[in-house]
């Protein structure tokens, strides 16, 4: 079964899933495998799940829009902001219109901010989760993104990202924290505009310290044997198909995702080999463990 | 049923004599045997197995299962652990929850209320109006009530949308609150449930204005006139005469539509896009969240049995007046 990366330590630990860690070797490019999607997979040194693809955020920008107003791609918050504010002078006229379009609870977009700090979403000591968004770092992370976007964007400070795509479609939008594949969307013919499709470029959410990109939330997906399956030989084969060269081939270069391995980061392509580039220091792209902080 | 009984008016109307009709009705002295005593309990299997299953089975459960630590780990297990009243003292320390079952109480409050005072005034409009409107009346109240709730939360949603909804923009067009483009109504907890509490009353109306406009047609014309023309001015007629002798379908009414508001679960749940935040849990959606969201299955239960015995005391009233006013009838 797939699992969300974030969903895996909760099956696993709840004996969901099969402990396959003596099958490791037999999948292939298991040296390989992205570490952040192994260490999804891993609870207490047993492997239950193979890596299966990765997505991560970049902010997806209209060239148009940034040649108009006569700006170039940031590579600091600050010059996110002021870049920002010189999209939202140059289309005043236009009363929807967000430089950076961000919706209240878009949690994932957050995250980075948080992290960029030196803050986090919860810190273990002594075999002990605590919640750690209250920490001054993770507030500055926080207080930072407020004073960036409620300038900027014009989106429902109660809503979530599920919209994002098609608003952005609709040419009132200049900025949006996405997912690879979401180009996909926003070009869709149906939901979409297709007419963007040459419009659009990428570049990683800026860090606080210029010159350098803020750590990303690596959201993704991992295959699992369900303990309970009836069939654990077939399952075993199917997780080794889905997850192997081949398919995984597929997967980069038409999909648009990151692949499993790392020996396959190279063949995301075009506006999709932003989501996929290594990040220059600190690499921080990880999956988190999520926990209710309330008990 | 409906043959028998019209064959005997038949054969009333035949011979003057009511005698052969009445006697075919009266109670013939049972015949002694073991086949007479177990035929009523045979006949009632059928349903009784049928209730037990789908009503007493699962709420035992639900019970059982509010005594147990019973989480993912346990649900994979088919075994929970045995925490006698834990889950409960939780939740009576847990402030989150103390105040969701304030929020629902005055929610629903309102809410019947509203229910009850518009769908009142619908009917008595309807008896009142010409046939063509009543039939238009009537007919509209139907369209809503065979919407179904998400197909009607979805465009309510879209009406109040923040960036499109149609909402906003006639109230801006109206000029009376300024410019309300790119109003949130769901920053604002109250406006959040004045929102939610519109659809939910709307939603509510059709039955209830229904079934008292048909319990309004079988209050006799005489007694009205008679209060008429004793002097009584339409409000004295209304509380002297029609409302008393509507008494018992209002009591109805008005337990469903608290069992009904009590629960309200749909309209937030779609209308908030599935991730309501807590200012927005009502009992319902706090026992959802607790059991699949954040999986602690025994929690969840103890908060759905706190429901039911809410609901129970709550209804408790309004059954037992029911019941009363029905045996004096008889």
């Amino acid at each position: 079964m797939e699992l969300g990366n974030t969903l895996v330590a909760k099956y696993a630990a709840a004996g969901a899933l099969q402990n396959i860690s003596g099958k490791k070797s037999g999948y292939d490019n298991s040296g390989t495998w992205l570490q952040s999607l192994t260490d999804s997979c891993t609870l207490n040194s047993k492997l239950y799940c193979v890596p299966y693809y990765a997505g991560s955020r970049a902010v997806i920008y209209r060239k148009d829009l940034f040649a108009a107003a006569g700006v170039q791609p940031p590579d600091s918050l600050d010059g996110l902001l002021s870049v920002g504010q010189k999209l939202m002078a140059a289309n005043s006229s236009d009363p929807n219109f967000s430089a950076l379009y961000y919706p209240g609870k878009y949690w994932y977009a957050a995250l980075p901010f948080v992290w960029d700090f030196g803050g986090d979403i919860a810190t273990q000591s002594g075999g002990k989760w605590s919640g750690a968004l209250n920490s001054s770092n993770s507030q500055q992370g926080l207080t930072t993104l407020n004073k960036l976007v409620t300038p900027l964007s014009k989106a429902d400070k109660t809503g979530d990202e599920a919209k994002q795509d098609a608003s952005f479609a609709q040419a009132h939008i200049a900025m949006i924290v996405a997912n690879g594949w979401e180009v996909g969307v926003i070009t869709d013919p149906k939901g979409g505009d297709p007419n963007l499709k040459d419009k659009l470029g990428a570049f990683p959410i800026p860090s606080h310290n210029a010159g350098q990109t803020a750590p990303v939330f690596l959201g993704g997906s991992d295959l699992g044997i369900a303990a309970k399956s009836k069939n654990q030989a077939l399952a075993n084969e199917w997780v080794g198909l889905l997850t192997g060269n081949k398919h995984m081939n597929e997967m980069a270069t038409v999909g648009g995702v990151i692949p499993n391995s790392t020996s396959m980061l190279s063949l995301g392509t075009g506006i999709n080999a932003v989501f996929s580039e290594k990040p220059p220091s600190p690499m921080r792209r990880r999956p988190q463990v999520t926990r209710s902080p309330r008990r | 049923m409906g043959t028998a009984v019209k064959a005997d008016a038949e054969s009333a109307a035949a011979t003057p004599s009511l005698e052969p009709a009445l006697a075919r009705r009266r109670p013939r002295p049972s015949r002694r045997g073991p086949g007479r005593r177990t035929l009523p309990y045979t006949l009632i299997a059928p349903a009784a197995i049928v209730i037990f299953g789908v009503l007493a089975y699962p709420l035992g459960m639900l019970a059982w299962i509010s005594f147990q630590h019973y989480g993912l780990k346990e649900l994979i297990a088919h075994q929970g652990d045995w925490v006698g009243l834990q889950n409960y003292t939780t939740l009576l320390a847990d402030p989150l929850f103390l105040r969701v079952v304030l929020v629902s109480v005055v929610f629903t409050l309102v809410n019947v209320g509203l229910t009850l005072l518009f769908s009142t005034l619908i009917a008595l409009l309807m008896s009142k109006v010409s046939r063509v409107i009543r039939v238009l009346l009537a007919s509209g109240l139907i369209f809503v009530w065979a919407t179904p709730v998400i197909v009607a939360v979805d465009i309510w949603q879209w009406m109040f949308d923040y960036e499109f909804g149609v909402v906003n923009y006639l109230l801006t067009q109206m000029r009376v609150f300024g410019s309300l483009i790119h109003h949130n109504w769901f920053e604002n907890t109250v406006q959040g449930f004045s929102v939610i509490t519109v659809i939910v009353v709307w939603g509510a109306i059709p039955f209830v204005a229904i079934t008292l406009y048909a319990a309004l047609s079988q209050v006799p014309d005489d007694v009205l006139e008679a209060a008429e023309v004793d002097g009584a001015n339409p409000w004295q007629v209304f509380w002297g005469v029609t409302a008393p002798m509507l008494k018992p379908i209002f009591l109805i009414v008005t337990s469903l539509s608290t069992i009904w508001d009590f629960q309200v679960f749909n309209q937030i749940y779609v209308l908030l896009n599935q991730r309501p935040s807590s200012n927005f849990f009502t009992i319902a959606i706090y026992s959802y969240r607790e059991s699949f969201g954040v999986t602690q299955y025994g929690l969840g239960a103890a908060i759905a049995v706190v429901m039911v015995l809410v609901l129970i005391a709550v209804t408790y009233f309004y059954v037992r007046q029911t019941l009363q006013t029905v045996d004096l009838a008889t």
